[in-house]
């Protein structure tokens, strides 16, 4: 029997993304760092939720054929755009106090934007009809690499840190690299799993075009390698790291969980190939009969579909982004739903492969309620209260604003490459 | 020897441990003194980590609470200055790991 999952992955999606939008709208001592990274937060839950929709349950209705295609697929990207500059952003401002001047940072912005739709404009209008053009997949794929290059080194300097944070400088060192740690698991998590055997497989040299023939190929080529290299590298780097934080520091979980990638990694190139499954398929279909592929779709699956919206809420709590003293009930229940769902569909996957049935899933809600696991988990989450909450006067600009400023900008960049992909889709720019 | 030689000879002796004695007794009162200040210097130290803040990180705790948290500079940030192999074993790992890469690639493609 084969299953469809996503929607387990949209409703996720939904709960959470309603929850940040729902407390962070409440007022409270959060600093304007921490509501931008709020909100940042909220563009990446958007897009994988229109990721989500686009390719699982409601692909057919979709993607309907003619000119609106160009147009989905173009906001598709483009949300996709939005969440990785989002990311940056977060990631330079969030845990790590780094930019003092307002008109720096709306350049930097805005520049960012402008290349993403400029790069829309290539991949999608009239310079695809050209003889000399070239796909870049994706062009801007250069962005999430470069991301991750900063966020491997600041969850380096994270893991292999011998002590506890002793001064501020280090405090927030150890802030920022936990939130590294996390958003590089979100990014690239799912397909650690697949790519272990990376220097063995012929798929990541090979090359998509004839470097020799014209220089563009050659630095779409690597480009797009530089991308694939950045998200294993961290892999490597992570299991090195843990490591030495197992040595140092002696914490079971976030060394013992950042392993765990590495020995299922190991586990699928040994036992199953280390294939990855095509996008589409994986994380959206399950086949029960197949033990490769629930396999698969227990790792880079449920990594890809329901570890990502679970990782934005942690990320969202524990960094202080929202307050869960608003609303504890609600809190509570969102939890206890996600951990119910989530929880379901593993035991799901399972099912074939220890010959168990999903239906013990209603034992493992009757745990999280018995003893309580959903309020532990939130209280775990909490950030600490002797935490310092990056804030800081700013240059030319209060935070405030510049919260407001950045999500205009986001919004106007999505309406304009609307504007765009209708504009190319009727050939009213050829 | 008569009872008066002895009674003697013990008072001289008496007399010549006295100083000691005072000297060991004043040693003992700074051992006794050095012991509990010792003593409750760990039981600060207790209590400090009890309350989760270890005691060595209660005058920076301080120091952080006074500073104006401006931001820091990348420097400071980026390259801890008691660790400076930090950036030098990520930079050996950067180039080794696409080094091998762009050989590998750079074979495929000749």
């Amino acid at each position: 029997m084969v299953e469809n999952i996503s929607i387990v992955s949209i409703i996720l999606d939904i709960m959470v993304l309603l929850f940040i939008l729902y407390l962070g709208q409440k007022k409270d001592d959060r600093t304007w760092t921490q509501k931008l990274g709020a909100t940042m937060m909220c563009w990446f839950l958007l897009c994988h939720l229109a990721m989500n929709i686009a390719y699982g349950q409601f692909y057919a209705q979709i993607f309907l054929g003619e000119w609106y295609d160009t147009v989905t697929h173009m906001v598709l990207e483009t949300l996709w755009k939005a969440a990785i500059v989002g990311f940056i952003i977060t990631t330079l401002s969030t845990p790590m106090p780094l930019f003092k001047n307002v008109k720096n940072y709306k350049i930097g912005v805005i520049f960012g934007l402008s290349f993403a739709l400029l790069e829309s404009y290539y991949t999608w209008g009239p310079p695809t009809g050209e003889d000399w053009f070239v796909y870049f997949w994706p062009f801007w794929s250069l962005a999430p690499a470069v991301l991750m290059v900063i966020l491997s080194y600041l969850a380096w300097n994270y893991l292999t840190s011998p002590e506890g944070a002793g001064d501020r400088t280090e405090a927030l060192t150890d802030r920022a690299g936990l939130f590294a740690v996390m958003a590089l698991i979100l990014w690239g998590g799912k397909n650690w799993f697949d790519w272990v055997g990376f220097f063995k497989s012929s798929d990541f040299f090979y090359s998509n075009g004839t470097p020799d023939t014209s220089t563009l190929y050659l630095v779409a080529d690597l480009i797009g390698k530089f991308e694939i290299g950045m998200i294993v590298l961290p892999m490597f780097v992570l299991s090195i790291g843990s490591i030495i934080y197992l040595r140092n520091r002696g914490s079971v979980l976030l060394g013992g969980t950042i392993l765990g990638f590495l020995i299922l990694g190991f586990i699928h190139f040994i036992f199953f190939s280390g294939e990855s499954q095509d996008y589409n398929s994986t994380a959206r279909f399950f086949n029960e009969e197949d033990i490769r592929e629930s396999f698969i779709l227990l790792t880079h699956g449920t990594m890809q579909s329901l570890a990502r919206p679970l990782i934005v809420l942690f990320l969202v709590v524990r960094f202080g982004m929202v307050q869960t003293e608003h609303a504890p009930n609600l809190s509570r229940a969102m939890m206890i739903m996600s951990l119910a769902g989530a929880m379901s569909v593993i035991t799901e996957i399972l099912q074939p492969m220890l010959g168990i049935s999903q239906l013990i899933s209603g034992f493992f809600l009757g745990a999280i309620l018995a003893f309580e696991i959903e309020r532990k988990i939130m209280l775990a989450m909490q950030p600490p209260d002797d935490e310092e909450n990056t804030d800081w006067t700013l240059i030319n600009g209060e935070g405030i604003g510049l919260v407001k400023w950045t999500n205009t900008a986001f919004g106007m960049y999505i309406i304009a490459t609307i504007i765009l992909g209708i504009l190319i889709a009727k050939e009213v720019i050829v | 020897m008569t009872e008066e030689d002895i009674e003697e000879e013990v008072n001289e002796t008496a007399a010549k441990k006295a100083p000691v004695k005072a000297k060991k007794a004043a040693t003992a009162a700074k051992t006794s003194a050095k012991k509990t200040t010792t003593k409750a210097k760990i039981e600060t130290e207790e209590i400090s980590e009890k309350d989760d803040i270890p005691s060595t990180a209660e005058d920076t705790l301080e120091d952080t609470k006074s500073t104006d948290l401006d931001p820091l500079s990348l420097n400071d940030y980026l390259f801890p200055k008691e660790r400076p192999w930090v950036w030098k074993s990520f930079a050996v790992m950067f180039v080794l790991f696409f080094g091998y890469y762009f050989i590998k690639y750079k074979n495929i493609i000749s």
